[in-house]
């Protein structure tokens, strides 16, 4: 690979404007030089030697111009709605509910300057290092974007909390997510990622995202990425979830950028569970893969995994789904089920279940395919008058439901069943 | 306007097998018609072959509906100009609801610029899941997905009767039914009776004639149909079995491969 050069300088001076604590200063410091030196993370069935995270341009432009069918997403919303770009927050509407019972909701800079012990304690701290890898370190040192979201304990909140972020043209974007549900609380979350003004130049992106899920905590975690084909992007997501904490997470990787995706759930806690589930759609020459796993801790944990791809064109893609449990998780379950579904003889896909068992008093599953429209459902469904491409359009949707139909915003849900109409007309 | 359907001199292959050797049957929208016969002799595979399954290949003969050449047509045409077939085993769809499937495939038959209002569909399907004693709940679920054999028989017929089609076709949609189910689909499938519907029962047992009266039966051995008459003979058969017709026609036992 290439090497990365970043602008050292240049982000030092934007987050110097922005008065970083010193720690933060200090992290990044160390991070520029791990840049060079660590290796690049190594998933499963996926070479990205030759990936070009290298262009790093760090502009201080702040303008924006956001296209008006993008904005009618939030506008005239009901829901808690932030629109971040880089530091900026671009649109804010939130109920007085959230501020009265102490939520946070809001852009990871501007936590940094009001809440900065909640930051340090959880930030590239626990989930996350900033000295894994190669990709890490690049985050670390360049991160230019980000939220924080915290929810106090026993607060449940009622209305989905939904933050947009925007990628501009060949701008790299290194977005951080911090995402803390204290003991007790209740959240029903969306993230959705759309790149603008797209350019032909090649765009550097790192998504890290460390979600906290504390005591009885329940969490819905919806996330839809949908970047541009310029971009190659590396998404490290990882939640911790304790004692009889729910995370259930739906994932939309909607978008056309080349990307590798870490998805962890580590199931801490006693009685924890995890309901992780991922769909996308490849096209173009578009290569994605996917690491999902989620490992137990916790006796009686229960995670469950499902991906669904569809693969169209020339586009590659791999699921690699993986269930650990470690020793001394009695009673744990850990299930998986991933299918692709193929439309394009030159596309291919991959599903590739791995179970890791340290204890033996547990259940574990899986189930993988890759394969076609399945030809007995099509007749049924044309049996009933509806035309083949019709029918088809419903297999697909259907196939990708899984995420779609659990997100909890409605305006969302329309416009994914958009992209999907968009991505997969022929 | 009365409707006919046509099937003239019909031989279906499967896998390179001759299971139906020359099937001559016309029905007219008004008539319900009956078809039994011994297993395997070739019942399901003229339903699959009058709706256009993949797997079944039409060696010989015609099927006509009101003279457009059937064999000509694609499923969804076929589906589009009034065939219906209740499949024995319906396929299962996930993430597709039972409700935005039926208004999807209702929609398709109107055709653009004349689909069914929302409040209109969902008075016609609450109307007549009730008479089929299903619960709301059926509307949300994916279609089929996880449904016992008897909630895929009642759905079979709800689709018959949101779709009201010109021919319904029941493939055995008796099997897998205990006696309460089987009496709720059978006041679906009477409930359409009329000038503008025709029906092709296809059972192993009289037991389905008993709460849908036929007006013609026919007794299919050996992929033709070697008999028909009245209700009264579906009775007959019900008392003696198929060994008289095979003796009055000279039929020698045959022991047949083909699980239908």
């Amino acid at each position: 690979m290439t090497n990365i050069r970043v602008a050292e300088s240049e982000i030092v001076k934007q987050a110097q404007a922005r008065q970083e604590p010193k720690w933060l200063l200090d992290l990044r410091e160390q991070a520029f030089q791990n840049i060079q030196v660590l290796p690049l993370p190594n998933p499963d069935k996926i070479n990205i030697e030759n990936w070009n995270f290298a262009i790093q341009s760090v502009s201080a432009d702040e303008s924006i111009e956001i296209p008006t069918d993008l904005k009618a997403l939030w506008e005239n919303d009901d829901h808690n709605v932030l629109v971040l770009y880089k530091d900026q927050i671009v649109y804010q509407k939130t109920e007085n509910i959230l501020e009265q019972s102490g939520v946070i909701f809001t852009s990871l800079f501007d936590g940094l300057r009001n809440h900065e012990a909640l930051i340090q304690s959880h930030l590239l701290q626990r989930a996350i290092k900033s000295d894994t890898n190669k990709l890490t370190a690049l985050h670390t040192a360049c991160l230019n974007t980000g939220a924080f979201v915290y929810i106090p304990k026993d607060v449940v909140i009622q209305t989905p909390l939904h933050i947009v972020f925007l990628q501009k043209g060949n701008e790299a974007f290194h977005n951080h997510v911090l995402f803390v549900a204290d003991t007790n609380s209740q959240v029903s979350y969306v993230e959705t990622t759309f790149s603008i003004e797209e350019t032909e130049e090649p765009v550097s992106a790192t998504l890290c995202s460390e979600i906290f899920v504390n005591n009885g905590a329940k969490v819905t975690y919806g996330v839809i990425d949908s970047l541009a084909k310029s971009v190659t992007a590396y998404v490290n997501r990882q939640a911790h979830v304790e004692r009889d904490g729910h995370f259930d997470c739906a994932h939309g990787a909607f978008g056309d950028s080349q990307a590798i995706f870490e998805t962890s759930t580590h199931l801490f806690g006693e009685a924890s569970k995890a309901n992780t589930r991922t769909v996308t759609i490849g096209r173009g020459k578009q290569k994605q893969n996917f690491t999902v796993q989620t490992i137990h801790y916790g006796k009686h944990s229960e995670g469950f995994i499902l991906n669904h791809g569809v693969g169209m064109d020339e586009s590659i893609t791999t699921f690699n789904g993986i269930g650990k449990i470690e020793f001394a998780a009695v009673k744990a379950d850990a299930q998986q089920s991933s299918k692709m579904l193929m439309l394009s003889k030159a596309a291919r896909g991959d599903a590739n279940p791995i179970l890791l068992i340290e204890e033996h008093d547990v259940m574990a599953g899986h189930a993988a395919s890759v394969g076609k429209i399945d030809e007995l459902q099509m007749y049924y469904l044309m049996s009933r008058g509806l035309p083949r491409e019709e029918a088809e359009r419903l297999i697909i949707h259907g196939f990708l439901a899984p995420v779609v139909a659990e997100i909890p915003i409605e305006k969302v849900r329309d416009l994914l069943v958009r992209m999907i109409e968009g991505k997969v007309s022929r | 306007m009365k409707s006919t359907l046509v099937i003239k001199d019909l031989h279906v292959a499967v896998d390179g097998k001759e299971i139906l050797k020359g099937v001559n049957l016309e029905i007219n929208t008004g008539e319900f018609h009956a078809i039994m016969g011994p297993n395997g002799t070739g019942k399901s595979t003229l339903s699959s072959a009058i709706m256009g399954h993949p797997k079944y290949e039409v060696t010989q003969g015609s099927i006509h509906l009101d003279g457009e050449d059937v064999l000509e047509m694609e499923v969804d045409e076929r589906a589009r100009a009034g065939l219906f077939l209740a499949m024995q085993y319906p396929a299962e769809v996930s993430g597709v609801t039972n409700a935005d499937f039926m208004r999807s495939a209702i929609n398709a038959k109107r055709g653009e610029g004349n689909e069914i209002s929302l409040m209109k569909f969902i008075r016609k399907l609450d109307e007549k899941m009730e008479l089929l004693e299903m619960g709301e709940k059926y509307q949300q679920r994916y279609l089929n997905e996880g449904f016992s054999g008897g909630e895929k028989k009642r759905n079979e017929v709800l689709q018959l009767m949101m779709l009201e089609p010109k021919f319904g076709i029941l493939d055995e949609i008796d099997s897998g039914l205990d006696i309460d189910a089987l009496k709720i689909c059978a006041k679906g499938i009477n409930e359409m009776r009329g000038e503008a519907f025709g029906c092709l029962i296809i059972t192993h047992y009289q037991r389905l004639l008993n709460y849908i009266q036929p007006d013609f039966v026919h007794i299919m051995i050996d992929g033709k149909i070697v008999k028909s008459g009245d209700a009264s003979l579906a009775e007959r058969l019900e008392k003696e079995g198929y060994d008289w017709i095979k003796k009055e026609l000279g039929i020698e036992d045959e022991v047949l491969s083909l699980e239908e």
